[in-house]
Parts: structure tokens; C-alpha cells; sequence
């Protein structure tokens, strides 16, 4: 569990489309967290957009699980 | 990041815990004696002061540097006098207390296995700053109202030795403290590192 809350103004363009992947696949966030091995709370954190980085490892394993790209998860956002 | 408390670090805090309320009670009791004299004869008090080694006869193999420590007895003090006692006291008595409470509040973050926090980095600043300013600070108080003590208007306590009382308002170098300082500068510095990677890691999902 974050032990602080990261900047409500993140410090990049990142754009997080966790929740549009999980409509198309018809999965929850907690069916999410429980197969990749995060917390809910963690891709909660990730899902809105607050997150300041993403490891590979757990990149890979959510694109495992909802089949698809990274791409598909990240946008970058111009200004 | 889950926090990883330790043994050591559970045993540090409350060591320094037990040390600041033995500090805080130390100090309430010299307080107490300095201005009603409560552990000894209420009738005298006893001051610090320091007399120069001419005024000491001594073997002549015998060499002293510097002025000689010794206890005055003041008998019959006024209220003044051990009000002006009693600041020195009441002085070094918070800088120690300050210094403890802030290592102790480090020394529970320890105990709760997440020291890296922005307050721990301004708690060691401060006590830098209270090492590098606040002992020659503690010093020139002392100095200033051990003169005062001493002086003519003041002291009631008979003759002086010939050499006078050697304290005086001075500024006092420390090497000790300014290294301490130092040190917990740098620690400061070490532990914002640390909060920044802390922080950078919390919210790496």
C-alpha cells in the first residue's frame, strides 16, 4: 500500500486507459489486482491516473491477463 | 513499500525515551533546588564556578592548564540570586531536552520501520543547528549570568579569590559540537535522499 499519495499533479503525460482495456474485457479491477499480484489498491492508484511509475514486471503481467499491448493501457498525451 | 521495524531501532527509541524522562525529571528537581533548595540546606546554594590556577598553591612539579572547576557556597541567597542561578540551568536543561525529544521522535520512526520521512530530514537539521548554534549559545548565557552572579552588585558571599572568578560572557568554539553538526547535516542529507527514493517508490505500482 502507497504510504503517501503521489503529487495530484503528476509530473508527466502519461495517460492511463486501465479502465477502458477492463469494460472491452468485461473484468473487474479486483479480478484484475488478484491475477497480476497487486493490490487493489495499488492499480486503483494506477487506473486514475496517480501513479508515478509502472515496473515492467507488472506491465507485462497486466497485459498478459487482459490480452493486449502496453500500448493499448498507455498513451502519451499531448499538451 | 510495507515498513520493516527493528529491534534495534525499537530498543534506541525507548532508551531514548527513558532517557528524556530522566532528563525532564533531573532537570525539575536541579530547578526546584536552585530556587528553594530543596535537597540540601535551603539555606545554601551551591554554583559552578571556575578560579584561576594562580590562585591555587601547588607543588611546584605540579602543573595545571587552565582555570580549576570548583562548587562556591552561597549562604543566605536572595530570591535574585537564585533566579540568576537557575536561568544557566533552565537554559541547558531545554537544549537537552529539545535535542532528545528530537532524536527520540527519529528513533520512533526507526521503531515503526519508515525513518525516511521530510520530518526526519528537518528534525536532524534542527538538531544540527541546535549543536552548531545552540551550545556556544548555552555557553554565553552561562558565562553572562555566572559574571552577573559574581559580580559586585550581586554577590553576597565574601572575599573572592584575588584572580577573580575565571568564567566570563565568551564565545566558546567547540569542535566536538560543530563536527556533531556536521554529521547530522549530512545525515539530514542522507535521509531527504532517502525520503525522495521513498517516495518514488511508493508510488511505483
Amino acid at each position: 500500500m502507497p504510504r503517501s499519495e503521489p503529487d495530484p499533479q503528476p509530473d508527466h503525460r502519461i495517460g492511463v486507459h486501465l479502465d477502458r482495456v477492463l469494460a472491452d474485457r468485461g473484468m473487474t479491477l479486483t479480478e484484475l489486482a488478484e491475477r497480476v499480484g497487486v493490490t487493489v489498491v495499488n492499480l486503483s492508484v494506477l487506473k486514475n491516473g496517480r501513479a508515478r511509475a509502472v515496473r515492467f514486471s507488472t506491465l507485462s503481467a497486466i497485459c498478459d491477463v487482459l490480452d493486449c499491448q502496453p500500448g493499448d493501457v498507455l498513451t502519451f498525451e499531448r499538451p | 513499500m510495507d515498513p520493516m521495524p527493528s529491534r534495534a531501532a525499537r530498543t534506541a527509541y525507548l532508551v531514548l525515551t527513558v532517557i528524556f524522562l530522566i532528563t525532564v525529571v533531573a532537570g525539575l528537581v536541579l530547578v526546584a533546588h536552585r530556587l528553594f533548595g530543596l535537597l540540601q540546606d535551603s539555606h545554601t546554594l551551591s554554583v559552578p564556578a571556575s578560579i584561576s590556577v594562580d590562585d591555587v598553591r601547588l607543588p611546584e612539579t605540579f602543573e595545571i592548564a587552565g582555570p580549576l572547576p570548583v562548587t562556591v557556597d552561597l549562604v543566605g541567597p536572595s530570591v535574585m540570586q537564585r533566579v540568576i542561578a537557575t536561568v544557566p540551568v533552565l537554559v541547558w536543561w531545554a537544549l537537552v531536552l529539545v535535542a532528545l525529544w528530537l532524536l527520540r521522535k527519529v528513533a520512533r520512526s526507526a521503531a515503526e520501520g519508515d525513518p525516511f520521512r521530510a520530518s526526519n530530514v528537518t528534525r536532524l537539521r534542527w538538531l544540527g543547528a541546535l549543536f552548531l548554534l545552540g551550545f556556544p549559545l548555552a555557553t554565553m548565557v552561562d558565562g553572562y549570568f555566572s559574571d552577573l552572579l559574581f559580580s559586585a552588585d550581586v554577590w553576597t558571599g565574601g572575599p573572592l579569590p584575588p584572580g577573580g572568578i575565571a568564567t566570563g560572557f565568551q564565545v566558546v568554539v567547540s569542535a566536538p559540537a560543530i563536527m556533531a553538526a556536521v554529521c547530522l547535516f549530512a545525515l539530514a542529507e542522507v535521509f531527504a535522499y532517502g525520503a525522495r527514493l521513498r517516495e518514488d517508490v511508493d508510488a511505483t505500482i
